[in-house]
């Protein structure tokens, strides 16, 4: 079994444990829920997410890379997001800071592992530059990103406790959500936070790319990659600071909401490019798992699976 | 055992009724000091609320009555005892437990599901025990009326959500705002209802308050009549509204104006002047002071009296809904306890009998060793054998001397019936089999302890023991054992 294989593998049976959680944190939110031992359950189960994200990752830095770098490819940086996610629900599960909240971030969070497992089992590819600053670069983008989910979650909250609001419905005890005011701050910082991350990766990616020949060619800033990039950057930048001006305050959530939406459109633009030109350069000749794995791997790359294969079981 | 409770409730006895029989502080304990003068032992909970006045007694034996606790109730109160007697509200046994099971859980209070009510109870409770009034049973009742009413509050969610109309406004201002101490309230008007929701309001201790009227007088009777110290704020006339409605997060209207006093075009120009933050208006009034389109502005967030009324209709049905489930959770919950008791009865009389038995089988045995220590001499293998027989003939006698004296003294025809119908099951007598004639040893006079030539006892003629051998139970012959 290769080191990829388990990876999969793992990451599928997080992926069934983070949507058992979201199930139940979804059914905990919809009113007249009686309070239940599900609560508890849906705790314990972010807390095997947070572990589990914690494990694998240890497990792909110390056993696969065999390094300090921890950022050696998109499945990496995608385990990363997850798993501070989880660790992050959970903290505020146990301090029951912003009630609710697990209803839309473990439903992210289960989207981010899936994510990951579709890019460990079919589009697996290292990252090619391999330099600090492209790390520094890769650590503000996935960082910025897990601000992205936790925001865009807040933002969901946000709008799902003032929809409850409007219709003037029971304002039920057992299924408790936090105040509008507590989930907007959330979302203005977090939003801060990941502006100042996106800000760093974007202006480091931007550095790599004029000094870099990459597959953006010289024209580099008028890729759709930098250009949604740039999207995301100017969102974030107003919901960080527009609280200051008079009608953006009201649509913090909704940005928040296009905030992920663009940063997701980003990677989407850069997954789809990196297949298509892995897929052009090495089309698929042989059946042997070990070429469909060097298939998506870029040259210099190519001998160090090539040891990860030889040193799995 | 008798377990009985007595006590009002707010559904049979008026305000100034209950008043007059609370059973509170002092009151309470002079109670206790006189239940302490009863002269046989009783367990005793007193529960007073401002709704109700509830005594849980329990006693040892069925025989007694309710009578020396309302007299003393009565007298502890000050209260004519004929017309205590007239609104009392008596349970025995099971329908006592249910009773209190049924208060715990707050189906028995003024707003259904309340919770304040268990509160209540565990005091009540914890005052008794450290009396001492509590015993065994009280003990053993109270325990499953407390885990009862929680296990109801946990799955059925009866005291879920809330039922006055201040309650649901703060309940409210909690899911739109995290903190009070930095907000401003302002109320607009001193209206019954908007002083009702303002001491709801004012417990969430605002930054800032400012009342609103056109007489700053009765402005300052509502706050002073609330016992509100405003700290922060103060009281302005109608002109300033503008301004304060700018600065406010919470607005509460209740004047009687006949038309609506905020319109939509006026407040939306303040919200643009305060960038955007979200107000939180509750309108008491009728007629509306607020223009329902205000509440279609951006983080505005409105709502009238009939909406609130509407939130407290909507849990009270809710609640009424989990009401079935409960009642049918509390037979289960009460019986489950009712047996619980009775064992632990059978138990207690089991344990009473057994020595009761032994202290006739010691007297017994140390009369016959005197006489055995006399004869010791004699070798009169005769005589022993009498003396033998003599002993075993007592023992019986004197053991059953009791129960079967308790059957003749003007018991009804059913009563008897039940005594019979107890004893056949409890010795597995055989009423058909032929009845042993052994010398002295089931006749009339023996079983009263008497002679042969004491006169039958009428009453007693029901009974026909068995032999001999077959009628020494194993706890008298345990007893008569050295």
């Amino acid at each position: 079994m290769t080191d990829l294989t388990i990876t999969t593998l793992c990451l599928a049976t997080l992926a069934v444990v983070s949507a058992t959680a979201s199930a139940l944190a979804i059914r905990g939110v919809r009113p007249d829920q009686p309070k239940w031992k599900s609560y508890a359950i849906e705790k314990a189960l972010i807390a095997v997410c947070a572990a589990g994200g914690v494990a694998l990752e240890s497990y792909r830095v110390l056993y696969v890379h065999q390094g300090w770098r921890v950022l050696e490819n998109h499945v990496d940086g995608l385990v990363i997001v997850a798993t501070l996610l989880s660790m992050a629900l959970f903290e505020m599960r146990r301090r029951s800071r912003l009630l609710g909240l697990a209803a839309f971030a473990m439903p992210a969070h289960t989207f981010v592992v899936l994510w990951a497992v579709c890019a460990s089992a079919w589009t697996y590819r290292e990252f090619r530059i391999d330099s600090l600053v492209a790390q520094a670069h890769r650590g503000g983008i996935y960082l910025g990103t897990f601000c992205a989910f936790g925001a865009a979650s807040g933002g969901m909250l946000y709008l799902f406790a003032k929809h409850r609001l409007r219709t003037k419905r029971r304002p039920t005890s057992q299924t408790p959500l936090a105040s509008l005011e507590a989930i907007e701050r959330f979302v203005r910082r977090l939003a801060t936070v990941g502006f100042v991350l996106i800000t760093t990766g974007v202006l480091l990616g931007v550095f790599v790319a004029s000094t870099t020949p990459t597959r953006l060619g010289p024209v580099w800033w008028r890729s759709p990659k930098i250009v949604l990039a740039a999207a995301a950057w100017l969102t974030y930048a107003v919901i960080a600071y527009g609280g200051y001006a008079k009608r953006l305050r009201i649509h913090t959530a909704w940005l928040s909401i296009v905030g992920l939406i663009l940063v997701l459109a980003t990677f989407g633009i850069v997954g789809a490019d990196s297949a298509r030109s892995v897929a052009i350069r090495y089309p698929i000749r042989a059946t042997d798992p070990a070429d469909t794995v060097n298939r998506f791997l870029p040259e210099p790359a190519e001998k160090k699976v090539s040891d990860d294969t030889r040193r799995s079981p | 055992m008798r377990l009985a409770m007595l006590g009002i409730s707010h559904k049979i006895a008026a305000v100034d009724v209950r008043e007059r029989l609370a059973l509170q502080g002092d009151r309470r304990d002079r109670f206790v000091e006189r239940l302490r003068q009863a002269p046989c032992p009783v367990q005793v909970v007193v529960l007073s609320t401002c709704n109700r006045t509830e005594i849980y007694l329990a006693q040892d034996g069925t025989a007694a009555t309710d009578e020396p606790f309302m007299q003393w109730w009565a007298q502890t109160c000050d209260f004519p005892l004929p017309q205590l007697g007239s609104i009392i509200q008596r349970r025995d046994g099971q329908a006592a437990i249910q009773h209190l099971f049924r208060v715990a859980s707050g189906l028995d209070s003024m707003v259904l599901g309340e919770p304040q009510i268990l509160g209540q109870v565990k005091t009540a409770y914890h005052q008794a025990k450290e009396q001492k009034t509590v015993g065994p049973i009280l003990h053993r009742v109270f325990e499953h009326a407390m885990a009862f009413a929680k296990q109801v509050r946990t799955t059925t969610g009866i005291d879920a959500g809330r039922v006055s109309v201040g309650s649901i406004a703060v309940e409210y201002a909690q899911q739109i705002f995290e903190r009070f101490d930095d907000k401003t309230v302002v109320v607009v008007g001193a209206g019954q209802a908007a002083k009702i929701t303002l001491r709801h309001l004012a417990a969430l201790k605002p930054g800032k308050l400012w009342i609103v009227n056109r007489s700053i007088q009765r402005a300052k009777q509502m706050i002073d009549g609330l016992g509100l110290d405003i700290r922060s704020g103060g009281y302005r006339a109608f002109d300033a509204l503008d301004d304060l409605l700018g600065e406010s997060d919470i607005v509460l209207t209740g004047t009687a104006s006949p038309h609506p006093i905020i319109r939509r075009e006026r407040f939306a120009g303040m919200m643009g002047k305060r960038c955007h933050r979200p107000v939180y208006i509750i309108d008491t009034a009728l007629p509306r002071d607020v223009e329902p389109s205000v509440g279609d502005l951006a983080n505005v967030f409105l709502y009238n009296i009939d909406d609130l009324q509407g939130v407290a209709q909507q849990t009270h049905d809710k609640r009424s809904e989990h009401a079935n489930t409960c009642e049918v959770m509390l037979d289960g919950a009460s019986s489950q306890c009712m047996h619980e008791l009775n064992h632990q009865e059978i138990g207690h009389v089991i344990r009473v009998l057994r020595q009761k038995l032994h202290e006739i089988g010691d007297v017994e045995r140390v009369r016959t060793q005197h006489k055995l220590l006399a004869m010791a001499r004699s070798n009169d293998e005769a005589a022993l054998l009498n003396l033998l027989a003599d002993h075993t003939r007592r023992l019986i006698n004197k053991v059953l001397h009791l129960p079967m004296s308790q059957l003749g003294h003007g018991r009804s025809e059913d009563a008897l019936a039940s005594f019979a119908s107890a004893m056949r099951v409890l010795f597995a007598l055989d009423v058909d089999a032929p009845t042993p004639t052994t010398d002295g040893a089931n006749t009339e006079a023996d079983i009263t302890g008497g002679t042969t030539e004491t006169p039958a006892d009428p009453t007693v003629d029901v009974v026909t023991l068995p032999p001999l051998q077959d009628r020494v139970s194993p706890v008298s012959a345990r007893a008569t054992s050295p």
